[in-house]
């Protein structure tokens, strides 16, 4: 058996099977809590992509301006970083508490399609898994019935699909980071769609607990985001309304709202770290302004 | 994806057996030509309802008896199909996938189904005689024996019933869901459960006289031979237990390294035993050194092996059929198309 499973795989798979113990016998409710504990675990990571995607977001009209100023892709790369420095934003910031969450959403992923395959060999696959405790064998077989759904078979009343799509959907639009560049807008616009498609899809293929497990993943997601964002972000209205090119933060301050506390200790050091010249400043200045005048049309 | 593990079964001349995920055929073998005869689903043919008969997978050995086909797929229907043709006498739908094998003894057919129940059926037309529900799904195979049906359920229950009523005469409990088909032998029912445990109970009351405990889940029909019980469990391991008080006969258990699910076989004076990689060993019975082994069928084995005289017949899962001999050698009958 490969390490892989023997650090991940097999200890989530026992885990679920011993919520399935504390929660009477019920899988689904078993995989949703499960869920959950498994998204407050990574929460701080979670929280810290989240920061690191918002605080790059905010940079990206400056980015753009020292693409355009600078010809030189080795100067121009400097002057990022230099940016990236003032501004106390790292790049990877929001890629490395991703990479570091990989693993364990896979190996859930995985120990889910083990635990609800439903078919005679995928039982067969569990029993080389299970660790020899009578707690864990007394819960087999697992009771598949949740709600309307057979978890180990494919929910073909696209009620699953329906609530997988919708909560892809807020997470991936909350997620996606604006963008002044066009042609980021058009693939953010693209992913917007295609991505909860994609997970509806998959929804009707595969075991409905998988279906489950997506729904209340994005569900807990979109949760923290509210928590991060706060009310003035994360409501109806900024869920329906169209992604703006401007960042979460200026989306505030544009439809009335307080704009966030978030914004301001990133763009702070940036201004102060700018050369004390008034050029730099107005021209600052006027990028921001030039940025409001193609908002509003 | 379910594929199917059903093993082969033989009325006469003629092999029946899957030979690829939710096929059937029927396979000449008298003159090792491996012809065959006809396939199942056959074209055209519907369900009552009109809808297209799709099995998906087939895990239920077919079960020959006056020149009909038995056999319980996983789309949920038993099916009856005439063995000469491969025409389909009758078809009942049992209202969840069928995983364990059907009997038919006295005319009538018992099967057991995922959504929990028994069913007896009329087995010249197909009509419900009774039927009984446990607790979670059945996917074993049920046992009948001087008037009385066994049944193992994944509720972890062990039912005796009256065969011509269905009404119980007893349960007996395990520790975990059972999914090996009982055999009795003196009046002891065994049986394995996924507690690791291989149950021998009094058959007339449903006391429990021992029980063994593996590493690993019994998921295979114990062979009893004399007074020895030669039991595979999903721990790699082949086991022999003497049958009055389940103590170890060999030294110790012979390790496969693969977890065994198909039901050991005994071949003259050598125990055949495959594991799920595929590999064969031909053992003694009496101290379980292996004779040879292991031979490789590179595929995966889950069916139960079926003797005929010192030859054995082997369904791999996706349908190559092999032939083994008592020494171990092997030749592919029919391969997976």
């Amino acid at each position: 058996m490969a390490l892989w499973d023997i650090v991940f795989i097999n200890p989530i798979t026992n885990a679920l099977i011993v919520l399935n113990n504390i929660v009477l016998g019920n899988f689904g409710v078993a995989i949703i809590l499960f869920t959950i504990l498994m998204r407050l675990l990574t929460m701080p990571l979670t929280v810290r992509q989240i920061r690191s995607s918002r605080s790059l977001s905010t940079l990206q009209p400056r980015i753009q301006e020292l693409q355009k100023k600078h010809k030189d892709p080795k100067r121009r790369q400097e002057e990022t970083m230099k940016l990236y420095r003032e501004a106390g934003v790292n790049p990877l910031g929001c890629l490395l508490p991703m990479l570091v969450q990989f693993p364990i959403w896979i190996s859930l992923y995985r120990a889910l399609r083990i635990t609800v395959g439903g078919t005679p060999e995928s039982f067969l696959g569990l029993s080389q898994r299970l660790y020899p405790w009578g707690y864990i064998e007394q819960a087999l077989p697992l009771q598949n019935k949740f709600l309307w759904m057979d978890l180990g078979q494919p929910d073909t009343s696209l009620i699953l699909a329906f609530m997988v799509f919708a909560s892809t959907y807020v997470q991936q639009r909350l997620a996606t980071p604006p963008t002044t560049d066009p042609r980021t807008q058009s693939t953010n616009q693209m992913m917007l769609w295609m991505m909860p498609l994609m997970f509806a899809f998959f929804t009707l293929q595969v075991p409905s607990g998988l279906g489950v497990y997506w729904a209340v993943s994005n569900i807990v997601g979109v949760i923290m985001y509210y928590f991060v964002y706060g009310p003035e972000q994360v409501n109806w209205r900024t869920i329906l309304m169209p992604p703006s090119t401007a960042p979460a933060g200026q989306q505030g301050s544009r439809r009335g709202g307080r704009p966030p506390k978030e914004k301001e200790p990133a763009q702070e050091p940036v201004e102060a770290a700018m050369p004390t010249g008034g050029k730099n400043k107005k021209r600052s200045s006027h990028a921001r302004s030039r940025g409001k005048r193609k908002d509003r049309r | 994806m379910p594929e199917g593990w059903a093993g082969p079964t033989l009325a006469g001349d003629r092999l029946v057996a899957s030979i690829g995920r939710g096929e059937l055929a029927a396979v000449d073998i008298e003159d090792s030509s491996g012809r065959v005869a006809w396939r199942f689903p056959p074209q055209g043919q519907k369900h009552p309802g009109g809808s297209k008969i799709e099995p998906v997978a087939i895990y239920s050995t077919p079960v020959v008896a006056d020149d009909t086909v038995f056999f319980g797929a996983y789309d949920g229907w038993l099916y009856a199909l005439d063995l000469a043709t491969g025409d389909i006498r009758w078809q009942v739908d049992t209202g969840g996938p069928i995983v364990g094998s059907a009997v038919v003894q006295d005319g009538v057919v018992y099967v057991g189904s995922d959504d929990g129940k028994l069913y007896a059926f009329d087995a010249e037309a197909g009509g419900l005689r009774w039927r009984f529900p446990t607790g979670n799904p059945i996917w074993s195979t049920p046992l009948v024996a001087d008037d009385v049906i066994y049944v193992a359920s994944t509720d972890k229950k062990v039912y005796a019933l009256d065969a011509a009523s269905g009404a119980e005469k007893w349960h007996f409990k395990a520790g975990g869901g059972l999914t090996s088909t009982p055999v009795i032998a003196d009046g002891t029912l065994l049986v394995g459960g996924m507690d690791r445990r291989l149950y021998a109970l009094d058959a007339a009351s449903g006391e429990e006289k021992w029980h063994f405990k593996a590493d690993n889940w019994f998921w295979t029909r114990p062979l009893v031979v004399g007074d020895s019980v030669y039991a595979g469990s999903l721990d790699g391991k082949v086991y022999a237990l003497h049958l009055n008080d389940g103590s170890p006969k060999w030294a110790q258990p012979f390790p496969t390294g693969a977890p065994v699910r198909a039901a050991p076989l005994l071949l003259d004076d050598v125990l055949l035993v495959a594991n799920r990689k595929g590999e064969l060993f031909g053992l003694n019975p009496e101290g379980g050194q292996a004779i040879w082994g292991p031979t490789e069928l590179a595929r995966t084995v889950l069916a139960d092996p079926l003797a005929r005289g010192a030859m054995a017949y082997v369904s791999a899962q996706g349908g190559d059929l092999f032939t083994v001999n008592k020494d171990g050698t092997t030749a592919l009958l029919v391969p997976t198309e």
